[in-house]
This record gives structure tokens, C-alpha cells and sequence, in this order.
């Protein structure tokens, strides 16, 4: 009983002292929350009242010749970090743009021209370092010219037609630069073609037809280059390879969306690829075959807020495609063959934009086997955003090639030091069954890029 | 003692209560209604045609100045805007970026509708893709808070309002800049409120030109969030133009100059220049175009 008495006054002594800590503290926390409300308020009332002034300094808009020149001096860097580890591109490069605009029309130059040093660091053969050394790419040389409703434009031209972001089905006119891979940027991947074109704007309609009397093909890598398409070997252009393409197309607009059709006749874009044992030397020489075909198909978009929902397909004829036989290097095939994709852009206005795209190609019929598997998939996550007024742009883009399993994730950073200067990070990642699937050979071509950018304006 | 800092800290609380602070300083809501009806219908041109720099940057305070404390990010712009329609209530803006290099001929196309729930129609033209797309920014119920052109201004700020969308009230008339205002608040109605950043809006509207020459941008827990000042009003044939406007950020601590160096007010601009055309076909953009420089001053 006495116990229990005095276990009831220890308790009760600490209840107190517990009580009174309690109270100190919420005391201490009113006269601090009042000081700092007090405070905070002043400084914002302050906020709200002074500071009507503001001074943006002096600002040097540069003293301008008014040339039409402009472009892009970069010191460029690529390290692949998977196996090979080594050296992919090292060197200086220069885009240079031409656009004029007179009385007589627009006449519009782009060309890239890269010294790449890599190939000499890393001791590839003599043959690969007089090829791909020093590259000039050359994206773009035409004339155009507006008359009323119509646009006359001739030379080697980029086209871009179609509502996808990256899984294009109707785009089918300009050439590709396949020499980087996956690694390229955006703005270097498409090549001009060489066109006649004849474009009609109405008021909410749109008419193009191309003519391309001797097409450009994708350009890719042979000999010991370390993206070659068949390592070792110089590939031929075969004799009779460009046949003229030609295309129609037609857009009308609406409020919420728009919808295209086309016709057309092209070339594969991407070689097939032939070999021929040369008679004196009895040597297989391997060449590049361009064949043509029939394409048709549409592609539209409709804006369902706040997504934009995007389709495209195409239906190609008798479409030349390369037989798995192209181990033994002989052969092609011709078969009709479906494409079709489907996309979704969702802009988050400061969340960036979100683009998912996924996209289909079919062959209809089963023949043998092609050397790229007979269905082929694609699939593509990506988001893009800039911060700090467009300082600091960031995207990521996830690709997924043949299925969910194999990723590939490009990763850039690009910070506006200037306005003139920049500096861009990229890192590409593959995670692909190397043994498995068709990309596999990518499972090993890890690469970090960097470049240091300086844009130029005359 | 206790008593009176309870109340005071009451006062200060409820002050981050938006319906509460609508419900209570509504004053001469008729008569403010009828000033903001007149700023929003203003005249300010039927076809315009504007050479921008936009200039923005950091600042910090310094003598009671906001002084600028990072290099500048320019942009360099040309805009159309033309008012179309049976009635001319809707509006398309044309703008391309001449400055900086990497983003020349960088073009942007919007057609804002005056009908009440009728979302804009956006298009933008990327040259290094030679890419025209479409930009769907926004659903019908939430904020367009995305920037225009990477400044301070969103497009929110810029978008056309309708007087339906507040409710008003007279706070004041007061002199800015040397102009008699006339000084509104502004507050969302819940139907509007799920569409705007904002809580509340106060107006300094000059009550010649019908200018805001001073705006304040308060969020829904009405923190100032934006303040914007137009300056160097113009009369060009009775149509009234400030030809700088400033916009502070006070959450980023950021500011951008609008400062437009060309003008040209109800010259003939044709509505297919204000069109795709104009977008990704530089030829045909600068055969008209060369025309209508020629009469900007």
C-alpha cells in the first residue's frame, strides 16, 4: 500500500514536471511563431511596397554585319565504355548555314564538316582513317520560291511528313544518317533529298508533290569502322541502283487535328545487300542494291486535351527486304508488308513534355526468313523539359526495340553557359540479349558524349 | 495581452484564405467590373506588327533597385497578331525567334478563341527537325503555367480573359508613373478557379490609355507571385501601346524585359501570313514580311 502511495507521488512529481515542460514549450513556440510571423510579414509587406525599380544593365545585342551566315562551332567527344572501350569521336566540328532570302527566292546551304581524331588515337586501319577521318555532311542545298498558293522548291531538301516524333511510317522521303546509330542527335539524323517539289497551301489544306530523279540513300559505315554494317568489307554501289521516286501528299487541317494520305514510289532506304564473287581474283565483293516500291498510307492527329493522340500507317507493295540468307550473302524478297504506329505527346507545360510512341512492322506473308526477324517492334518512352528560362534543357528517351526485355536509355543534358555557349552530356545505355536479338550486337556500345558549343550569327 | 495577439495572429492567418478575403473587400463591384470590361476590350490594334527582344535574368536588391545579377538570356523576336472572326474576337499571334543562333526561325503559331471554354490551338515549327507540330498545352480545366519563349511570362499571363471569369472590386485610385489609375482586385469565380494559377489579380489601370500599367499576380495562398509593369506608352493613330513591359518574378527571383524595337499598328497583314504557310515556309514568310518591316518604326 505505502509503495503503491509513493509510486503515485513519484508519478505524480513527473506528470507535473512533464506538464510544465509541455507548457514552457508551447509558450516558446507562441512567442517565437509570433516574432517570426511579425517578421515574415514585414518582410513580405515590404515586398509588396518598395522595389518598383528594377535595372537590366546594359545590353550588348552585338554589333551585327547582317549576314546571312550562321551555325555552330563545336568540340565534340564520344567514348564508347562498354567493350571496346575506346574512342568513337574526338574533334572539332563546324555547322554552317547559308539563308538568304531575296526577290529571287530563298537559297538555303547546311552542312556539317567534323574532323574526328578517335580513329588515330585508337589505331584503327589506314583504310578506315582516310574514310571517316574527316567527314563533311552534307544536309541540305535548294532553291525555293513562293508564287501565290504555290511553293517551287528544287535541290537537296529535308522532308518531314507524318504526325510521329521518332517512329515514322509515312516519312519515307529523306535519307538517314546511320552512321551514328542510336548516337546521332536529332538535328543531324535526317538528310536532305534530292527533290523537285511543288507544294499548293490552301486554307486549310495542303498539297505536296515531290519528285526525286535520283535519290540520296542512308548513309552507313563499312570497313573497320566501328559501326560498319558488315566489319571488314568495303561495300559497292551497284551499277543500276536509283531508279526516280516520286510522291503525293495531301493534308487537311482542322481545328483539332489534321489528317494526311499519301502515294508514293521510293527505294529502300537502307541498302540490300548482294554478294558476287569476282571472276579474276574470285574474291566475294559484297554491294549495295537499292530496289523500288509501291507505299501507301495516312497519318493523323487529334487533339484530345491534354493529350495529343497520333497514328501512322503505310502499306508497302511488294517492298524489296533482305532474306536471312544475307549470311550467305545473296539474296532479298519481295513481300507487301504493314506499318503502323500510335503515339500519345502530353505536355505538362512546366513538367515537360511526354512523348509515348509504339510502332509495328509486319510483312504479309511467310516466306522465308528476313535477316531483321519478320514482325519487328519498337516501342518509346521519352521527356524533355527546360529550366532556369531555357538554360538548362534535359531530356531522356527510352527505346525499346523488339520488346519490353531490351532498353536502350539516352540520357542529354545541354546548359546554356551564354546564350552563344553551351555544353551538352549525353550518356547511352543498351541492355540487350546480345545472343538473342536483332540489336544485340548493341549490348556492348555504352557511350558518354560531350561537346562544348559555340553558335555564331553574322 | 494574450488576447490582442491571438487576434492579430488570427487577421494574419485568414489573410491566406482567397474566398474569405473575396467575400470581405468586395467594394463597388459594378463600377470595377466596368473599368476591367474596358481594359480587356481596349483597342490595341487590329493587325500589329512587333520586332521584341526579350531580355531575362536574376536580380537581387540593391538601393531598393532590382538589379540584374546574371548574364542575360535574349531572345530576339518578330510577332503578328491579327484579330479575326465574323466579329473579329478571336485572335492568331505569329512569333519567330531571330536571336539566339541556335533557335533561329524557331516559329510559333496560336489562334486564341474569344468563345468561353474553347481551348487555343498551338503549332510550333522546329527547323533543325524542319518538324511543324502540334502542341496540345493544356485540358480546358487547368492553368497554361508553360513559358512563353523560356521568359517569365507565361502563357497564362498573356492569354486572352474574359471579364466573366472575376469578380471585381474597387480598391482605389492611385498615381503610377504619373497616370491617375484606377486600382481593381480581381478574384477567380470557382468555376474559374480550377483554370488559374492565381488567387487573385490586382489592376493599375491607367485610366487614359485603359493600360495596366501595374499588375500584381497573388496564388491561391495569396503570396505575391508575379508583378508586371508596362512602360513607354505609345500613341500610334489613337491605338495606345506600352512598348516595354517588365515582369518580376518574386518566387524565382527572375525578370524579363519585353522591350518591343519595331512597330507597326493596323497595317494590311494578310490572315494566311498568320497561317502553317508561315511557319515552316521561309520564303513565302519573308516575300511578305519584307513588305511589312519597311512600314515599322
Amino acid at each position: 500500500m505505502g509503495t503503491n502511495n509513493h509510486d503515485l507521488i513519484v508519478r505524480s512529481g513527473i506528470s507535473v514536471n512533464i506538464n510544465e515542460l509541455i507548457m514552457r514549450i508551447i509558450r516558446l513556440i507562441k512567442y517565437v511563431s509570433i516574432i517570426m510571423i511579425f517578421f515574415l510579414h514585414s518582410l513580405y509587406s515590404q515586398s509588396l511596397t518598395a522595389q518598383e525599380n528594377f535595372d537590366f544593365g546594359e545590353i550588348n545585342n552585338g554589333g551585327r554585319i547582317n549576314l546571312p551566315v550562321s551555325g555552330r562551332l563545336s568540340f565534340e567527344g564520344g567514348r564508347q565504355i562498354g567493350n571496346p572501350d575506346r574512342w568513337i569521336q574526338l574533334g572539332p566540328a563546324l555547322n554552317l548555314v547559308i539563308d538568304y532570302t531575296g526577290r529571287a527566292g530563298q537559297f538555303y546551304f547546311e552542312g556539317i564538316e567534323r574532323y574526328n581524331g578517335s580513329y588515330r588515337i585508337e589505331k584503327d586501319p589506314k583504310e578506315t582513317r582516310n574514310e571517316y577521318e574527316i567527314e563533311f555532311i552534307f544536309r541540305e542545298l535548294y532553291w525555293k520560291r513562293a508564287f501565290g498558293s504555290v511553293t517551287v522548291s528544287a535541290g537537296k531538301m529535308i522532308d518531314d511528313s507524318g504526325v510521329m516524333d521518332m517512329l515514322m511510317v509515312i516519312d519515307k522521303v529523306s535519307s538517314l544518317n546511320r552512321t551514328d546509330y542510336f548516337f546521332a542527335d536529332p538535328e543531324e539524323f535526317k538528310l536532305g533529298q534530292n527533290l523537285l517539289r511543288l507544294e499548293y497551301f490552301g486554307e486549310e489544306i495542303y498539297g505536296g508533290l515531290s519528285i526525286i530523279p535520283y535519290p540520296s540513300y542512308d548513309r552507313i559505315t563499312d570497313l573497320d569502322h566501328p559501326y560498319a554494317l558488315i566489319a571488314g568489307r568495303e561495300l559497292y554501289k551497284s551499277s543500276n541502283e536509283r531508279e526516280p521516286e516520286g510522291r503525293l501528299l495531301i493534308t487537311k487541317y482542322f481545328s483539332k487535328g489534321q489528317v494526311s494520305v499519301y502515294s508514293g514510289c521510293f527505294n529502300n532506304r537502307i541498302p540490300l545487300i548482294r554478294g558476287s564473287i569476282s571472276e579474276g581474283s574470285g574474291i566475294l565483293d559484297i554491294y549495295k542494291l537499292y530496289k523500288p516500291f509501291w507505299s501507301a498510307g495516312c497519318a493523323v492527329n487529334i487533339a484530345v486535351e491534354p493529350f495529343l493522340l497520333k497514328f501512322e500507317t503505310a502499306f508497302n507493295f511488294n517492298r524489296p527486304l533482305q532474306t536471312s540468307s544475307f549470311k550467305s550473302l545473296t539474296g532479298y524478297l519481295r513481300e507487301h508488308q504493314a506499318e503502323a504506329s500510335f503515339g500519345i505527346d502530353y505536355n505538362r507545360g512546366k513538367g515537360g513534355m511526354y512523348v509515348f510512341e509504339i510502332g509495328a512492322t509486319i510483312p504479309m506473308e511467310k516466306q522465308e526468313p528476313l535477316a531483321v526477324g519478320r514482325n519487328t517492334y519498337f516501342g518509346l518512352v521519352s521527356w524533355s523539359n527546360s529550366y532556369y528560362n531555357d538554360k538548362l534543357r534535359i531530356s531522356h528517351v527510352t527505346i525499346f526495340p523488339e520488346s519490353v526485355r531490351n532498353i536502350i536509355n539516352r540520357n542529354q543534358l545541354d546548359y546554356y553557359v551564354r546564350d552563344t555557349f553551351s555544353i551538352a552530356l549525353k550518356y547511352t545505355s543498351f541492355s540487350i540479349d546480345k545472343y538473342k536479338e536483332n540489336y544485340g550486337f548493341m549490348n556492348d556500345y555504352d557511350r558518354f558524349d560531350f561537346a562544348f558549343n559555340f553558335d555564331f550569327k553574322f | 495581452m494574450y488576447l490582442t495577439i491571438y487576434i492579430i495572429l488570427f487577421v494574419l492567418l485568414i489573410t491566406g484564405n482567397d474566398d474569405i478575403i473575396a467575400q470581405d473587400r468586395i467594394n463597388e463591384p459594378e463600377k470595377a467590373r466596368e473599368i476591367a470590361s474596358l481594359m480587356i476590350d481596349r483597342d490595341d490594334g487590329r493587325k500589329v506588327y512587333t520586332q521584341v527582344q526579350l531580355v531575362t535574368c536574376q536580380f537581387r536588391i540593391k538601393n531598393g533597385v532590382r538589379v540584374r545579377s546574371s548574364n542575360p538570356v535574349k531572345k530576339s523576336i518578330e510577332t503578328l497578331r491579327i484579330d479575326v472572326g465574323k466579329d473579329l474576337e478571336d485572335t492568331i499571334s505569329l512569333g519567330i525567334i531571330n536571336d539566339p543562333p541556335a533557335e533561329k526561325n524557331m516559329a510559333f503559331l496560336q489562334k486564341d478563341y474569344d468563345e468561353e471554354g474553347k481551348v487555343s490551338d498551338q503549332w510550333m515549327y522546329f527547323p533543325a527537325m524542319k518538324k511543324l507540330k502540334r502542341i496540345v498545352s493544356q485540358s480546358e480545366n487547368s492553368p497554361r503555367d508553360g513559358s512563353v519563349f523560356g521568359s517569365e511570362i507565361s502563357y497564362e499571363d498573356i492569354e486572352k480573359t474574359h471579364v466573366s471569369n472575376y469578380t471585381y472590386s474597387y480598391e482605389d485610385s492611385e498615381e503610377i508613373d504619373k497616370r491617375l489609375c484606377d486600382k481593381i482586385a480581381a478574384y477567380p469565380t470557382a468555376k474559374y478557379h480550377q483554370k488559374t494559377s492565381y488567387g487573385k489579380e490586382i489592376f493599375w489601370i491607367d485610366q487614359e490609355t485603359r493600360i495596366a500599367i501595374k499588375r500584381e499576380m497573388y496564388d491561391k495562398r495569396d503570396r505575391l507571385v508575379k508583378t508586371f509593369y508596362c512602360r513607354d506608352i505609345v500613341n500610334i493613330d489613337g491605338v495606345f501601346l506600352n512598348k516595354v513591359r517588365v515582369v518580376i518574378n518574386h518566387d524565382t527571383k527572375r525578370m524579363t524585359m519585353e522591350k518591343i524595337l519595331m512597330l507597326a499598328v493596323n497595317i494590311p497583314i494578310e490572315q494566311e501570313l498568320v497561317g502553317l504557310r508561315a511557319l515552316k515556309d521561309t520564303s513565302y514568310r519573308e516575300s511578305k514580311l519584307r513588305v511589312i518591316r519597311s512600314l515599322a518604326k
